[in-house]
C-alpha cells in the first residue's frame, strides 16, 4: 500500500515539474510573437493594438534584408571553412591515438569555453594592419575561433562511433580510395556532419560582440540590428527580427529529431 | 605517408587557426595590456594598467558582480537541472516530448533568451501586466525590479533559461544509463530514496555537472550581450566595463581595457585547470 502511495506522489510531483517545464520553456516566445504583431502595446494591456507594420518593415526594408543576407553569408562561409578544417582534425582526434592528444584536445575545445573578448580586442590591431578589420573577411576569420571547437567536438563523436572496418572491407573487395570514401565513409558520417554543421552555423549566427568589434561599421549582421532596435525601444520590429533570428535553431530542433531524441544512442552499438 | 605523423598532418589546419587567431589574439591582448606602444616609441612593458584597474573601485565591483552573476546562474541551473532530470529519468507517457522540451533552449541563441526576459519581466512587462490583471500589482512600480536592477535578476534568469537544459540533458543521459542500473542495485540492497539519491545518483551525476557547469560559469563570468541588454547602470559586468573602456575615444584607456579582458581570460583558464586537476584526482 505504501509503495503505491509513494508512486502516486512521484507521479504528481513529476506532473507539476512537467507543467512548470513546459511553461518555462515556451512562454518566453509568447510576448516576442505578440510584440511582432503590435502597433502599440502599452501597460496594462495584455493584448496589443494589432498591426503588420513590423512584419512589413522587416520584409521590405533594405537594411534588414542586407543584414539578414550578411548573416547567412558569413555563417555559411564560416561553417564551410570549419567543416573543411575540422573534419580532418576530428578524424585525427576520434580515430588515432598519439602523444600529446590530450593537450591538443584541450587546446581545441578551449575557445568554446574561454570568453573571447580578449581575443577580439587583441587581434584587432593585427586585423587593422592586414586590412581585415571593418570587413566581412575579418568577421569570417574571427567567427572561426568560437565555431571550430564546436565543429570538431561534434565531428569527433561521429568519428569515435565510426567503424573503420567497413572501409577496410570495401578496400579488400577491390574498391579504390575514392569509391570507398564516396560510398562507405560519407553515408556513414553524413548525418553527423549535417548536425555538426547546423550547430556550427548557429554559433556563428548568434555572434554579437565579436562581429561588433571586428566588423566595425560596415558589417551589420542580424544580431547587431536586433540590438539596435531593442535599444531604441522598438520592440515590435525587435520582436519580428527575433523571430527570424530564431529560425535556424528551430530548423535544427525540428529537423533532426534523431539527434536530439537519442543523444547518446547515436553512438553505434553503445548504450 | 608516415603513420605516426598522419594525425598531426590532419590536425594542422585546425591548429593553425587556433594558434594564430586564438592564442595570437590573446598574446596581442597581453602585450597591449602591458603598455607596449611602439607607435609612440614606447618599447618597454609595465604593469601600470593592471595596477590601475586593481586599485579602481569600478573594476573591483564589476569583478565581484560578474562572479556573483556567474555563480548565481550556475548554482540555480545546477539545482533546477538536477530536479528536472530526476523527474524525467524514468519511462512515462509523453517522455519524448518532455525530453524534447527540456533540451529545447540549447540551440536557441542566448540573445533570444534576453529578449524574452526583457519583454516578460520588466516592470511594464508581460508578467507585470498579468499581475495587474489579477489585482496583485496596481502599477508598474508595484512590480519588483527584476531587470535593469543591481541584483541582476533578469540576467541570471536569462542565463538560467539557456544553461539549465545544457546541464540537465547531460545529467539526464547519465541517470538513464548507469544511474538506473546502480539505482536498482541500491534499492535491492535496501536503500531508501534519499540514500539512493545522495550516495548513488549524485556521484554518478557529478562528472556531467562538473563539466557543464564550468562552461556555464565561464560564460556567465565573461558575458557581454545578456548583461548589456538586461543590466542596469551600476554595477556592470567585467566584459561591459572592459568594452566601454576599449571604445573610449581617449586611447590611453586601451591598455586598461586589455588588462581587464586578460583578467577575465586568466580567471576562466584557472577555473578550467582547477577542474582538470579535480577531475583527474577523482578518477
Amino acid at each position: 500500500m505504501a509503495c503505491i502511495k509513494k508512486k502516486n506522489q512521484n507521479n504528481i510531483t513529476r506532473k507539476i515539474i512537467l507543467v512548470l517545464l513546459y511553461t518555462w520553456t515556451f512562454v518566453p516566445f509568447i510576448p516576442i510573437l505578440i510584440w511582432s504583431f503590435s502597433l502599440r502595446w502599452n501597460y496594462p494591456n495584455l493584448i496589443p493594438e494589432f498591426s503588420l507594420r513590423a512584419w512589413k518593415y522587416v520584409f521590405t526594408q533594405k537594411n534588414i534584408i542586407s543584414s539578414l543576407f550578411s548573416s547567412i553569408l558569413i555563417s555559411s562561409v564560416v561553417t564551410a571553412i570549419s567543416l573543411a578544417i575540422g573534419l580532418p582534425a576530428a578524424k585525427a582526434l576520434g580515430m588515432y591515438k598519439f602523444k600529446g592528444k590530450k593537450l591538443i584536445s584541450t587546446l581545441v575545445t578551449l575557445p568554446a569555453i574561454v570568453p573571447l573578448l580578449a581575443v577580439a580586442m587583441g587581434i584587432q590591431v593585427v586585423f587593422i594592419k592586414l586590412g581585415l578589420s571593418d570587413s566581412i573577411y575579418g568577421v569570417v576569420l574571427i567567427h572561426l575561433v568560437p565555431v571550430m571547437p564546436y565543429m570538431i567536438m561534434n565531428l569527433s563523436s561521429v568519428y569515435e562511433a565510426y567503424n573503420p572496418e567497413f572501409e577496410q572491407q570495401a578496400r579488400v573487395l577491390g574498391a579504390n580510395a575514392f569509391t570507398t570514401f564516396y560510398k562507405i565513409t560519407i553515408p556513414a558520417i553524413l548525418p553527423g556532419i549535417i548536425v555538426a554543421s547546423m550547430f556550427s552555423f548557429i554559433v556563428s549566427w548568434s555572434q554579437y560582440l565579436l562581429t561588433l568589434i571586428i566588423g566595425g561599421a560596415s558589417t551589420k549582421t542580424l544580431p547587431l540590428l536586433l540590438f539596435a532596435f531593442l535599444n531604441s525601444g522598438d520592440y515590435a520590429i525587435g520582436g519580428a527580427i527575433c523571430i527570424i533570428f530564431v529560425l535556424p535553431a528551430l530548423i535544427l530542433l525540428f529537423g533532426s529529431p534523431k539527434y536530439f531524441a537519442g543523444t547518446k544512442s547515436v553512438r553505434g552499438g553503445e548504450v | 605517408m608516415d603513420e605516426k605523423n598522419k594525425p598531426w598532418l590532419l590536425l594542422l589546419p585546425a591548429l593553425l587557426v587556433i594558434v594564430f587567431l586564438f592564442l595570437g589574439g590573446i598574446l596581442f591582448c597581453i602585450v597591449q595590456s602591458l603598455n607596449y606602444q611602439p607607435i609612440i616609441g614606447k618599447t618597454t612593458i609595465d604593469l601600470e594598467a593592471y595596477r590601475s584597474i586593481f586599485t579602481e573601485r569600478t573594476f573591483l565591483v564589476s569583478l565581484v558582480y560578474s562572479f556573483y552573476i556567474a555563480f548565481g546562474a550556475t548554482f540555480l541551473s545546477i539545482v533546477t537541472a538536477i530536479i528536472i532530470a530526476m523527474a524525467l529519468r524514468k519511462t512515462f507517457i509523453g517522455k519524448s516530448i518532455a525530453v524534447f522540451t527540456f533540451q529545447f533552449p540549447i540551440p536557441i541563441p542566448h540573445i533570444v533568451s534576453g529578449v524574452a526576459i526583457l519583454m516578460l519581466f520588466t516592470q511594464s512587462g508581460f508578467i507585470s501586466r498579468i499581475f495587474n490583471m489579477m489585482g496583485i500589482a496596481e502599477s508598474p512600480s508595484s512590480f519588483p525590479e527584476l531587470v535593469f536592477d543591481p541584483m541582476g535578476v533578469g540576467i541570471i534568469l536569462a542565463l538560467l533559461w539557456k544553461f539549465m537544459p545544457f546541464i540537465g540533458v547531460s545529467v539526464l543521459a547519465l541517470l538513464q544509463t548507469s544511474g538506473l542500473v546502480y539505482e536498482e542495485q541500491a534499492t535491492s540492497l535496501g536503500a531508501n530514496s534519499w540514500q539512493r539519491f545522495r550516495y548513488v545518483l549524485l556521484p554518478i551525476m557529478k562528472p556531467a555537472i562538473m563539466s557543464t557547469s564550468i562552461l556555464t560559469f565561464a560564460y556567465g563570468f565573461g558575458a557581454y550581450e545578456l548583461p548589456f541588454l538586461l543590466g542596469g547602470v551600476y554595477p556592470k559586468t567585467l566584459a561591459i566595463v572592459a568594452f566601454e573602456r576599449y571604445n573610449n575615444v581617449d586611447l590611453t584607456y586601451r591598455p586598461e581595457s586589455m588588462a581587464m579582458s586578460i583578467v577575465i581570460t586568466i580567471f576562466v583558464v584557472s577555473l578550467i585547470l582547477l577542474y582538470r586537476k579535480m577531475a583527474t584526482q577523482n578518477s
